[in-house]
């Protein structure tokens, strides 16, 4: 461990206010956060958490550090995007082992976590010279039309624990192409690998005589988090957690009148059709609902399955569920860590019950794993004689609800009954099925795959759920325009001064 | 033994001494954790929008369950 945290510049205690390699803001009434390595349950570091003095630190360097970015050409940006990209694939391996130690992914996913960072920093790349805007033919002649996408200005990331360094890098390396400056605040259980990817970020900035464009304030919610919501220099908020908070985020948004990307809460569900290759479709569903424990918004949390296959794809999802090696995630062969806190096992426990009283028959799991932790489950399969109460909240843990149907409308119509709509999948081999299922009648979420799984999407598509997810998309295709603000233009090149739709006016 | 839960404890900081009051909550209809992540605001203001009639009442009965459950683990050494 110390190793990792030595590569990754992590102190034993940390600042957790700063915007660049000399500009780290302490404040002695700054309060302690310790972060805790989930499979162990013993501290890791200590994060000194930003103050409202320390704060506005912070804000005033971001605010500042867009005025000069923000004239800087994009694909210079991107320059700088790519300088981070290679600093962060230098330190793939101890970012990701950190990613793992502190929130308790296995080691791979870790560090496939990074390898993400490093693509959408390739890909952002790419689009600082790709920002454009349309020109259309003016109505009046010897005119021309267009529009423009300007930079936004200070941006605020606030990210959860599941995906501690990536969606912060889906936001922050588009918005800085973008030419944002961006304010990130980390969840309060993953405030180290925060810190670390700041040092990184630092260094890449230093190199380029710049601060104030990437900056963090690690804070709690109520405390860091709703400055940032309620704070008109941030013209945007893009906030990932429930869809409970993301109410609250955009209540305060909107009533200053501020943008929001927000990816909230998923109940990502698999139809397994009749005529589906049980096989590949075992293999996505256990990837789907255990990996990450469960702990993904895209986790796989429901199985809507054929009546006529039911029995046998339950039996062969149980028997995938029995080769899964948990422990230690840093270990090789483990496919499944601990959950994040002792509070999301209470959680899931409790789910339990519920599923229980609400007629769910627990065929595989449902018990804590003491031995290896405190925070150690087993990934649980309830069996649901409907689609309860229950299985319509999201739980944040390895549960997975099966069901049955017997044909496709009904199928589609439980897939779409709960309130979410982040992502689907249908596995079949009829074409027909599959094209019903990506139809305007079919799935209702931001995401929908055919045969591949609802978790480990690619940055190169906008990512993003409708209904109580929220609406928002992040990452790739256009999902860059929320970083910017579209300014449609038209120059008069004739000497006359025709007015639109005809209109004579004092002629 | 009292353990001090109150209204106005923030959720976070509920979530991080006392773990253990999300299974209890969460059985009564309220839970403090969503996503993985607690709620930002107090354990009133949790209580009043999940509709809890008495709030003042179930946070007797949280501080209850914790002190026993303290207590349990005390005598387990």
């Amino acid at each position: 461990m110390k190793k990792i945290l030595e590569k990754l510049n992590i102190k034993d205690v940390n600042i957790g206010a700063c915007s660049g390699e000399k500009a780290w803001f302490e404040d002695p009434k700054g309060q302690e956060l310790i972060s805790y390595n989930p499979a162990t349950g013993e501290p890791i570091a200590k994060v000194i958490q930003a103050t409202d003095k320390t704060y506005e630190q912070v804000i005033e360097q971001a605010v500042q550090g867009f005025k000069t970015w923000r004239m800087t050409p994009a694909p210079k940006r991107g320059l700088v995007v790519r300088d981070l990209g290679e600093a962060l694939r230098e330190l793939k391996e101890p970012l990701g082992e950190l990613v793992t130690l502190e929130m308790g992914k296995i080691r791979a996913e870790g560090i496939g976590e990074v390898q993400e960072m490093i693509d959408i920093c390739d890909f952002a790349v790419g689009l600082s010279r790709q920002l454009y805007g349309l020109s259309m033919h003016s109505e009046r002649p010897a005119h021309r039309m267009f529009e423009q996408w300007h930079p936004l200005g200070a941006i605020g990331v606030i990210s959860a624990f599941n995906f501690p360094v990536a969606v912060w890098s889906w936001n922050a390396a588009i918005a800085v192409v973008c030419g944002d400056s961006v304010v990130w605040k980390p969840s309060s259980d993953t405030p180290l690998t925060a810190v670390a990817v700041q040092h990184i970020c630092n260094r890449v900035m230093a190199d380029h005589g710049l601060q104030g464009i990437f900056n963090i304030a690690i804070g709690r919610g109520a405390v860091v988090g709703e400055r940032m919501i309620n704070d008109k220099q941030l013209l945007l908020i893009s906030f990932t957690g429930s869809t409970q908070m993301g109410r609250r985020v955009s209540e305060a948004v909107a009533k200053r009148f501020g943008r929001t990307i927000l990816e909230l809460g998923g109940n990502n569900a698999v139809i397994v059709s009749e005529d589906a290759d049980l096989e590949m479709a075992v293999r996505t569903i256990l990837f789907g609902a255990v990996g990450t424990a469960g702990q993904r918004c895209t986790t796989t949390r429901r199985i809507i399955m054929q009546k006529s296959i039911a029995s046998e794809l339950t039996e062969r999802i149980i028997q995938g569920y029995k080769q899964v090696n948990i422990g230690n995630p840093l270990e090789e062969g483990i496919l499944m860590g601990p959950l994040v806190t002792k509070a999301a096992v209470e959680d899931m426990m409790a789910a339990l019950e519920k599923a229980k009283e609400q007629g769910g028959e627990v065929v595989c799991g449902g018990n804590r794993l003491e031995k290896l932790g405190e925070q150690f489950v087993e990934p649980t399969i309830v069996k649901m004689p409907a689609q309860t109460e229950i299985v319509h909240n999201e739980t944040f843990a390895p549960i997975l609800y099966l069901m049955e149907y017997e044909d496709i409308e009904e199928a589609i119509k439980l897939h779409n009954e709960v309130p979410q709509g982040l992502s689907s999948a249908i596995f079949t081999t009829n074409l027909l099925t599959a094209e019903k299922f990506l139809s305007h009648e079919g799935s209702d979420c931001g995401i929908a795959n055919v045969n591949i799984g609802t978790s480990g999407a690619e940055i190169g598509g906008a990512f993003g759920g409708e209904k109580e997810t929220g609406g928002g998309r992040e990452s790739g295709s256009d999902a860059w325009k929320a970083y910017m603000r579209r300014q449609t233009n038209t120059v008069n090149w004739s000497k006359e001064l025709p007015l639109a739709q005809g209109i004579k006016f004092g002629d | 033994m009292r353990i001090k839960v109150s209204l106005d404890t923030p959720v976070e900081e509920l979530v991080e001494q006392f773990p253990e009051a999300v299974g209890f909550l969460s059985r009564r209809g309220v839970r403090c954790i969503r996503c993985g992540e607690p709620l930002w605001c107090t354990v009133g203001e949790l209580l009043r929008e999940e509709g809890i009639e008495n709030p003042q009442l179930l946070i007797d009965e949280l501080d209850e369950h914790l002190i026993k459950k303290k207590e349990q683990e005390g005598a387990r050494g």
